[in-house]
């Protein structure tokens, strides 16, 4: 008893979301048709004026908009959800990003279900729309005909006439017996066009393969950055403080060696290695805070890059507006780390009077943008740099640079910190 | 002793040339980079050359290279090599030609300037001063079948100390044994080693090549 109790519920449950998705799938495919044409046939005739770009780019994000929301709807009549998957623009700017969605086949494939979710729709509706109204009709035809019994009209079902309180009995059991057919027809309606959206919506294999050739290609980004890293630090190490060590060393052998003979210049001796020594403890500080500020672990974020834009030669006034809460500790570090180069090379190269650097979380993302008023033309290649973008594409955000000569130079950083 | 030295950190340069002219040697040129140290070579014919193993422009082994390099153009140069890690390969190398006058030391042994320019002499003269780094991580990664491992443990101790470049005197002080037990154990070494008879000097040279290649 039960068990049919809660197949019952079961089989309603499934029929009101089938008929929800389906119902809402015409109201859903006006739109999202209405968008793409409009939006398309706009933006096509007005290329030739350039302002096509900006409408065919503002009518691609309203599409991705509705298809994500087209993805939510779909978790009516699908069991698993659809996840979306699209390139991400190499760097920022318009253009970029147009050419990252002319090339994106997720989002062609998104223009096609928002033409095809029109047709689908109407016949979906229709299907729900008349297979549910005609079996609760002639379920509740006795109501039907109880309340409108003054009347002497039959009653028209399409294929049947109710004319009595007997042949109305007749409808309910027809319509009861009718209930599985009505059932399995929105049923059917509602899994293909479920299934549509999914081939349609969610990402292909071979764009999920071309992601992991992106995850392996970052990922041998980080373990070279991580390397070239390395090395900078032995090398530090092996031209700064042991080096050092060494000159102090050979000072103090050869006051050892003075010492009776000659004390005047083993005291000098003496005192140039004491000045070495001094030398040596600065130089290891300064790489260990390269290595990872202290500042940083402990303050977080903000505070460490204030912190440094403090002692930067060129002065930076530093905003931000991080929220609650500490981010991932790889992504702070990223964050500090490129503020860091961005205002070293500002004081080798841009001959700039001053900098800004800006850090926004907004939701998810954080972006850290560093601007100078130098004289512009960095290479977006150089070694600096090259190592910045391996370390944040290894997190899986991007790096922009512009540079035009003359300046100012905007760096940019996008990083993904959901924690 | 007329001294070239190639070292890229000035602060070192500047105190090798300190060190050097303070214990009665001339130093006739300083350069920073393996060119450099070749044309110098080429140029003074010194009695030594210390080369630092890291050199601009590759800062890896640019040193070892050079120094290789002039000892083609201009044969028998003796050759010290300093270096901040000793790396047994670099050895072998600067030894492989057989001339002998080859030094490898830590550039930590600079802390003791007698030592070191006792050093220099020793291999400005044709001997070989390896550094007991250099010996003592040779011996911890070796064994098998090889021709060393018929040594006895006393007759490597003895090889050990001629690759640092002693004398058969201060082999017998360091191991307290005679100097006839010393001589028997090198003829032993010689034996042992199938080193082709020819003046001690140059044998004691190829044991330690033999010690290095092994």
């Amino acid at each position: 008893m039960m068990s049919s109790v809660s197949t019952l519920r079961h089989w309603l449950g499934r029929l009101g979301r089938d008929t929800v998705y389906l119902v809402t799938g015409l109201p859903m495919g006006i739109l999202t048709f209405t968008v793409a044409v409009t939006g398309w046939s706009t933006g096509l005739g007005l290329l030739i004026t350039l302002l096509g770009f900006p409408v065919l780019l503002l009518t691609a994000v309203l599409l991705r908009a509705l298809s994500n929301v087209e993805r939510r709807r779909a978790r009516l009549v699908l069991d698993d959800p659809l996840v979306a998957r699209y390139k991400e623009p190499s760097e920022s700017g318009i253009w970029a990003r147009t050419k990252s969605i002319l090339s994106d086949a997720q989002n062609w494939r998104d223009l096609a279900w928002a033409m095809l979710l029109l047709p689908v729709g109407i016949a979906g509706f229709t299907i729900a729309v008349t297979a549910v109204a005609t079996v609760l009709g002639l379920i509740f035809a006795p109501a039907w005909t109880w309340s409108l019994w003054h009347t002497s009209d039959p009653v028209d079902l399409g294929v049947f006439h109710v004319h009595d309180i007997w042949t109305s009995f007749a409808a309910t059991g027809i319509g009861i017996a009718a209930a599985p057919l009505a059932l399995a027809l929105v049923r059917g309606a509602a899994a293909g066009s479920g299934a549509l959206a999914r081939a349609l919506l969610a990402p292909r294999t071979e764009e999920l393969e071309e992601r992991v050739e992106v995850l392996q290609a970052t990922r041998a980004g980080a373990v070279d950055a991580a390397a070239a890293e390395l090395e900078r630090i032995e090398r530090d190490l092996h031209d700064g403080a042991q080096a050092r060590l060494v000159a102090i060393a050979m000072d103090l052998g050869l006051a050892q060696q003075k010492l009776d003979d000659d004390p005047e210049h083993a005291k000098q001796l003496l005192a140039e290695a004491r000045d070495c020594a001094t030398a040596a403890l600065v130089e290891l500080r300064d790489l260990a805070r390269g290595i990872r500020p202290a500042l940083l672990a402990e303050r977080g974020l903000a505070e460490a890059v204030r912190a440094f834009a403090a002692r930067a030669p060129v002065p930076a006034t530093v905003t931000a507006d991080l929220g609650e809460g500490r981010m991932p500790e790889a992504v702070e570090s990223a964050a500090y780390f490129v503020v860091a180069e961005a205002l070293a090379n500002v004081a080798k190269h841009a001959n700039a009077r001053r900098a800004t650097v800006s850090m926004v979380r907004r939701g998810d993302t954080l972006e850290v943008l560093v601007v100078d008023d130098g004289h512009g033309g960095a290479n977006p290649d150089g070694g600096g740099l090259k190592g910045l973008r391996a370390r944040i594409e290894a997190l899986d955000g991007t790096l922009g640079i512009a540079s035009p000569a003359g300046g100012p130079t905007m760096l940019r950083a996008e990083l993904p910190c959901a924690s | 002793m007329r001294v070239v030295i190639a070292e890229d950190l000035a602060l070192l340069r500047d105190g090798l040339t300190r060190l050097l002219e303070s214990n009665g040697c001339t130093v006739v040129a300083a350069v920073a980079d393996g060119h450099g140290l070749v044309s110098a070579i080429e140029e003074h014919r010194p009695d030594v050359a210390v080369v630092d193993v890291r050199l601009p422009p590759t800062f890896r082994d640019e040193g070892v290279r050079a120094a290789l390099e002039a000892r083609r153009r201009v044969p028998g140069t003796p050759v010290l090599v300093l270096s901040q890690y000793v790396e047994r390969t670099y050895a072998a190398e600067l030894l492989s030609d057989g001339a002998g006058g080859v030094g490898y030391l830590l550039k930590d042994r600079v802390a003791d300037p007698a030592e070191f320019v006792d050093a220099a002499r020793r291999v400005a003269a044709g001997g070989t001063a390896l550094d007991p780094e250099v010996v003592s991580q040779l011996l911890g990664g070796r064994g098998g079948d090889s021709r060393l491992s018929q040594l006895t443990p006393r007759e490597r101790e003895v090889l050990e100390l001629i690759a640092e470049g002693r004398t058969n005197a201060a082999i017998g002080e360091a191991l307290v044994i005679t100097p006839s037990a010393v001589e028997k154990h090198i003829s032993n070494i010689f034996w042992k080693l199938d080193l082709p008879a020819s003046d001690a000097d140059h044998r004691r040279v190829l044991a330690v090549l033999a010690y290095l290649r092994d």
